[in-house]
């Protein structure tokens, strides 16, 4: 059977030629988009490491210099930061639903900003590009940083706060720059015990190892440091301050908080703005990310509608030209199933010849770059630590639907022709 | 004559409803994409009340102030100086300077310990006399109470409810950030489509701490466009003699059409650049969106005129001209895409209502405009979508079986010219 298949296809050839050519098209298509799909989608329902619920961001602002002129004789006031610092600081703890406060710069979840650092690790000289989150102890309570190895430092303690804490990226305890390339054998995070920072040449030790971490839902994995800065004093409104709320304190805790707090928290020029819960910030960062996929799944479910009814429009069309063929097999004694199984084995041998081709070039396109570009979203398989088992992954469920569709195109309008009188048919030639 | 083919057109969609209902799903899944891409924009794009005149406004909000000593630039936010610096232009017919966008601040009324954040927009007097507000109470504040930092402020009705409850708010008193306003005026609330109009209270921008200005210039007539960016560049060439070696760079003007696009650039001949980039990558999109569904229903059409290939025949052997058979396929297959193109555009508006959040950046539930869901434009374009993806699709079957000649179309023999 199979051999008469391939007589038939190949004595069909150019006709085939073009079939072939729209199946490693689409193939090659449909592969992107499920490698695509699949990797973000997964990545997008697992979590990021940062236990967000319960917890709040605190905005503090500054009042305008007018008003605070209008209010000291028209004269600019001025304040002690420190005392600033520390009374807002007693006022947040004492509040009865808190249960840790944290101050940090570019650390938050769901936040673009970022920092990075030169350092070498242990003796190597090696210099590694890492991305720092500048964070008060209590950012660990807070966010419920999971630890895999040690301990965090203590920022009140100035012996301790020059101390370090990795994010490796994975479970395993990889560590390596961000911007390098898994060519290089990574460290493990756990043997490392000390860093040299290249701007002042200080030598600091890492106290601690976190689990791995992401920024959000959309993005892979960074590798990087937590470091304490030191506190003297920044502006509030300069800071990321996070509260996180005792276990059933949070429901309407941002009003309750706000209309509390309000005018308690106005120490010196500063003012509370507002209360966020995470959850809102992280549904506000993620609308783009999210808008993105959409844009993608539409695009996707477009282009398989259309890859479907292209591939129902050919089959029907080729199954109507050979409609005098089907009537002669009939005559010679073909069942209606034995000509549906030719058909539907015609067609899925095309499509095990076109997928073996689409795979090797979309092995050899090497489209994360450009996907990246186009997407906006990091796509490179180096970033997430994606395999080789995705391209088979990526084989089956593209072969899958390919041959789910195709075999629906070949039957129906097989079965159609196969009904009408073969005696009808053949006097049509 | 084409009542004929109309009525031959319904009879073949009857004749194999399941090939009917493919092209027609098809053809309304393609308009569905472009016709939400296109009324997405011609929402953002709206002319209606508040914002009447959006068509006929340019809007600037950007700023590169060069170093050509140091090498050096920087970008923002159009700075206070350099706003009044260009409020000054004299072909616009009005000119509106404000704070760039709008601002979360704390509102209460005097001796409240407590505060709720309202939308805030910082305008100057122009504003009030630019977009046609509905004025429920009192009057804007003027150009001459801005100047002299005069608090006064514009509320909206539901601001006025939740502040003051029933009662009359004009002339009391508001703090916002931690200042006193006067409430001269109560407007209707405005919907966040709008971008220049939407706001909570307004208030006049010498009266907050501002980083960034936005100007918006009225033109008398959309012609004077090219005369304003003249004058624009005029203004940057007097800026950079009186103060080289720094040099300036107002991005735009831009119009409505390229504000909603996004375009963003650093100087002149990048921003030229970058409109023209977005206008081919906006074409590309929709070419894409119309070519591999035409592509598709190309082997339908193929498969239906097939059938029909002795008809065309007989009709030939009576004297059909080829002009007529190609005119006839192309029609009978534009009432498909019509049929296909309406209901893709129906689509396309449960498309947009049910998700503007996403595709608009608006909240779920505010209102879009009604004029800019049936408008002129949109119904042209269904019409024009509709016919180009029938010319892509059934473009190749007409000319083939026109071209037949009459022997092999009776003999239904189609693999001969």
């Amino acid at each position: 059977m199979i051999k008469h298949i391939f007589k038939l296809l190949w004595s069909e050839r150019r006709a085939n030629a073009w079939l072939l050519a729209e199946y490693i098209l689409v193939f090659t298509v449909l592969w992107f988009c499920t490698d695509l799909i699949y990797t973000i989608t997964k990545a997008s329902m697992t979590s990021i490491g940062y236990d967000i619920t319960d917890t709040y961001k605190l905005n503090m602002q500054q009042k305008s210099e007018s008003v605070l002129a209008a209010a000291n004789d028209g004269e600019t006031p001025e304040f002690d930061r420190s005392e600033v610092f520390h009374t807002f600081l007693d006022r947040v703890e004492r509040h009865p639903d808190v249960e840790a406060v944290s101050f940090s710069l570019s650390a938050l979840p769901y936040s673009t900003a970022s920092s990075s650092i030169g350092v070498t690790v242990n003796s190597d000289s090696m210099l590694h590009n890492l991305i720092v989150y500048f964070a008060s102890s209590g950012f660990f309570d807070v966010f419920r940083i999971p630890m895999m190895q040690g301990r965090t430092y203590d920022w009140n303690d100035s012996a301790d706060r020059d101390n370090v804490v990795i994010i490796p990226r994975n479970r395993m305890g990889e560590f390596y720059s961000n911007y390098m390339t898994d060519e290089l054998t990574p460290y493990d995070a756990r043997q490392i015990e000390s860093m040299v920072r290249t701007w002042d040449d200080r030598t600091v030790n890492v106290v601690g190892v976190t689990g791995p971490l992401r920024r959000n839902e959309y993005h892979p994995p960074q590798i990087g440091l937590f470091w304490s800065f030191s506190n003297t004093y920044r502006p509030l409104k300069e800071l990321e301050i996070a509260v996180r709320v005792r276990p059933g304190a949070a429901d309407g805790f941002a009003e309750r908080f706000h209309k509390e707090m309000y005018q308690q928290l106005q120490i010196g020029p500063n003012f509370l703005t507002s209360v966020e819960p995470m959850e809102d910030i992280r549904e506000r960062v993620l609308r783009g990310d999210r808008s993105t996929m959409k844009a993608i799944y539409a695009l996707t479910l477009f282009l398989v509608i259309n890859i479907f009814m292209g591939i129902l429009g050919t089959f029907w069309f080729r199954t109507q030209t050979r409609r005098s063929e089907i009537g002669l097999r009939i005559a010679l004694g073909s069942t209606r199933r034995n000509i549906k199984n030719l058909f539907a084995g015609e067609t899925i041998i095309l499509l095990l010849v076109a997928s073996v081709i689409g795979t090797v070039i979309c092995l050899n396109l090497n489209a994360e770059g450009l996907i990246t570009e186009i997407v906006g979203i990091n796509f490179r398989r180096t970033a997430w630590g994606v395999g080789r088992e995705q391209d088979l992954i990526n084989y089956v469920l593209t072969f899958t639907f390919l041959a789910a569709v195709s075999l629906f195109a070949v039957w129906y309008p097989a079965g159609q022709a196969a009904k009408t009188q073969p005696a009808e048919v053949l006097h049509e030639e | 004559m084409y009542k004929v083919y109309l009525k031959q057109a319904v009879a073949l969609l009857r004749q194999n409803p399941f090939i009917s209902t493919v092209s027609v799903v098809g053809t309304a899944l393609a308009i569905m994409m472009v016709m939400t891409l296109i009324v997405t924009q011609e929402i953002r794009t709206t002319t209606a009340a508040p914002e009447i005149n959006s068509d006929r406004i340019l809007t600037m909000r950007v700023q590169y102030l060069s170093d050509t000593a140091r090498n050096s630039m920087s970008g923002g936010n159009i700075s206070m100086e350099n706003g009044r610096l260009l409020k000054g232009l004299a072909t616009p017919e009005l000119i509106s300077i404000q704070g760039v966008g709008t601002l979360e601040q704390p509102v209460n009324l005097p001796g409240e310990t407590s505060a709720r954040n309202y939308t805030i927009r910082l305008t100057d007097g122009n504003y009030w006399e630019m977009f046609r507000f509905k004025w429920l109470a009192g009057r804007p504040y003027g150009e001459e109470e801005v100047d002299a930092g005069v608090a006064d402020a514009v509320i909206d009705s539901r601001v006025s409810r939740e502040l003051f409850g029933e009662a009359d708010p004009i002339g009391k008193t508001i703090v916002v950030s931690f200042r006193e306003y006067r409430v001269t005026g109560v407007v209707d609330v405005v919907s966040p489509v709008f971008p220049n109009a939407y706001s909570r209270i307004w208030l006049p921008y010498t009266t907050q701490d501002i980083t960034g200005m936005q100007l918006l210039l009225l033109a008398r007539d959309r012609g004077d466009f090219p005369a304003i960016d003249r004058e624009v560049r005029e203004v940057e060439y007097n800026f950079n003699i009186a103060n080289a070696p720094k040099t300036i760079w107002f991005m735009g003007p831009e119009s409505r059409k390229f504000m909603s696009l996004e375009v963003w650039a650093n100087d002149t001949e990048g921003y030229a650049r970058a409109k023209k980039r977005t206008l081919a990558i906006r074409g590309a999109v929709i070419a894409f969106l119309l070519l591999i569904p035409a592509v598709n229903l190309a082997g339908f059409s193929l498969a239906r005129s097939r059938k029909r290939t002795m008809e065309i025949g007989i009709r030939k052997a009576f004297g059909a001209r080829r002009g007529v058979i190609m005119v006839q396929v192309l029609f009978e297959n534009f009432i498909t895409s019509l049929l296909g193109g309406f209901l893709g555009l129906g689509l396309s508006y449960a498309v947009i209502l049910t998700s503007r959040a996403w595709l608009l950046d608006i909240p779920s539930g505010s209102e879009i405009p009604f004029r800019s869901l049936f408008s002129v434009p949109v119904f042209l374009a269904v019409l024009l979508f509709s016919l180009i993806l029938n010319l892509l699709s059934a473009g190749i079957p007409a000319y083939r079986s026109s071209a037949m000649s009459i022997v092999n179309c009776l003999n239904r023999n189609d693999n001969k010219k």
